[in-house]
């Protein structure tokens, strides 16, 4: 949706326009992920270890196409959590098929767990919740 | 096409720096538990910009029992005389009960139905998600002319609060006094005997040096980007969230595209160095005023640089959100507001509140 108004100014010069735009729909979901796995350290994992994890959990579930839906993995922090990005529109089918996945291609036990979910990037800054911010 | 997730509403405002709509914006945000600052082309944070957190004062208070916020003592002291900002601490909007005191004067109890039978005061109309939700909110005017010992609401009130259930929680809490002579820790005094324990609540701040950071280019009057100068003011505000989050958005080559396709949206610039500064605590909106007031001098001052940011982070479990309206917590309750100052005095106004 977009509006735009010309706003009326009582100072005589300048006269400023107020633009106004409105989106109803994000095109993304930013999730806030933890994983672990049963007798392994999942911090010691790297971006393709944790990308690779997530497309086997969707594989599992979704089967081959929906495991291509484009999921981006941000940011992977050093405590085992990372921040991915799905389409909105495919959000309960990717973060199920997370929630469903159960051991990793080695037999391991494994778990993920979305902690924050939000349509802005900028919400997962900090959490209110318990006071402990993304970044640290 | 299966309907989206989380609902959402976001939304960018032009504005001129000196507008009242701003003031009025930041002010109406009472509760803000973080503050992000993006500032292009510099190492650290200026001086002006800190100084602006010297005086603000914030505490927590435990097993404060809510019906001492309707007692006249703290209605004459607090809430008449300057602004008063309560909120419930470690409650969630979607599971427990929550309370806030506004600086306007009304006492919000965010109840749960259990709560809200046994309580026995009325409620205001149930909006969808409430009604969905199955929660509750009762409002108190605190400085309605009727409401005093006496008159029959106030008793009630009181009674109700008091004796038909313990409704104790812990709050944190801040007071901007009218006068300047009085300080603002004199609200941590009053509430001394009154709860189990008061603590100061510290702000928690990290400054970070960002180098070679591709900044995307703006243009105040295209917002869209349509004539290809600048970038879509979506893509601008992605691009902010993951400068914040500490996202790594350079050019990606074949090795690691595999995770991630993000990159700083184009046209873009090359920023050598830029300060990231994020603040978290319960800060009031008297000193984000005072921040956007001091980054607007400093913004001014150095016009050549890519857009500086500041943004708001609401609390996620605050049952009201700006201008009073009741905020609903479904997956997630962000409640963000983003100022970008651009050149010539503009600004850009981004509001987005998720549920």
């Amino acid at each position: 949706m977009k509006c735009t108004t010309a706003a009326e100014n009582s100072n005589p010069v300048p006269v400023k326009p107020t633009n106004f735009y409105a989106e109803k729909t994000q095109s993304y979901v930013y999730l806030k992920t933890s994983l672990t796995i049963e007798d392994e350290n999942s911090s010691e994992l790297n971006g393709n270890q944790y990308k690779f994890l997530i497309l086997q959990a969707m594989k599992e579930t979704l089967g081959q196409v929906g495991a291509a839906t484009p999921v981006d993995l941000l940011k992977v922090f050093g405590d085992g959590t990372c921040i991915i990005r799905v389409p909105s529109r495919s959000t309960e089918k990717i973060w199920a098929a997370l929630t469903l996945y159960g051991s990793t291609p080695s037999g391991k036990r494994c778990a993920f767990r979305v902690i924050h979910a939000s349509p802005f990037l900028l919400g997962l800054a900090f959490n209110s919740r318990n006071h402990r911010d993304a970044t640290s | 096409m299966a309907a989206t997730f989380t609902s959402a509403a976001f939304n960018l405002t032009t504005l001129v720096q000196t507008d009242d709509k701003i003031s009025s914006a930041i002010s109406g945000h009472y509760f803000n538990n973080a503050l992000t600052v993006i500032l292009p082309g510099t190492n650290s944070l200026p001086e002006t910009v800190s100084e602006c957190f010297a005086d603000q004062l914030a505490y927590q208070l435990h097993g404060l029992p809510v019906y001492r916020l309707v007692e006249v003592p703290f209605i004459h002291a607090f809430v008449k005389n300057g602004l008063i900002y309560m909120l419930s601490a470690n409650t969630q909007l979607d599971t427990h009960d929550c309370v806030a005191v506004t600086p306007d004067g009304w006492l919000i109890l965010h109840l749960t139905k259990d709560t809200y039978h046994e309580l026995g005061l009325e409620a205001t109309k149930q909006t969808h998600q409430q009604k969905n939700s199955d929660t509750y909110v009762v409002k108190v005017n605190l400085l309605a002319s009727y409401f005093k010992p006496g008159k029959k609401n106030y008793d009630s009130t009181l009674w109700c609060l008091k004796n038909r259930l313990d409704l104790v929680f812990d709050f944190h809490i801040a007071w901007e006094p009218k006068d300047d002579k009085v300080c603002s820790s004199s609200v941590s005094a009053y509430f001394l005997d009154k709860c189990a324990k008061v603590e100061r609540r510290c702000l928690d701040r990290r400054t970070q040096v960002l180098t070679s950071l591709p900044c995307p280019k703006v243009q105040a009057d295209d917002p869209e980007g349509t004539s290809g100068q600048s970038c879509h003011f979506q893509e601008v505000f992605e691009w902010i969230g993951a400068v914040a989050c500490g996202v790594d958005m350079t050019v990606k080559d074949e090795d690691t595209s595999y995770t991630s396709s993000l990159c700083c949206p184009e046209p873009s610039q090359n920023c050598p160095r830029c300060c990231l500064f994020q603040v978290s605590g319960f800060i009031t909106p008297g000193t984000i005023l005072k921040v956007f007031k001091a980054l607007r001098q400093y913004t001014t001052a150095h016009t050549d640089l890519p857009p500086a940011s500041l943004t708001v982070h609401g609390f996620q479990d605050s049952p009201i959100f700006t201008n009073n309206c009741p905020h609903h917590l479904h997956i997630c309750g962000d409640n963000l507001m983003t100022f970008v100052y651009l050149p010539s005095n503009q600004c850009w106004l981004y509001r987005a509140v998720a549920s």
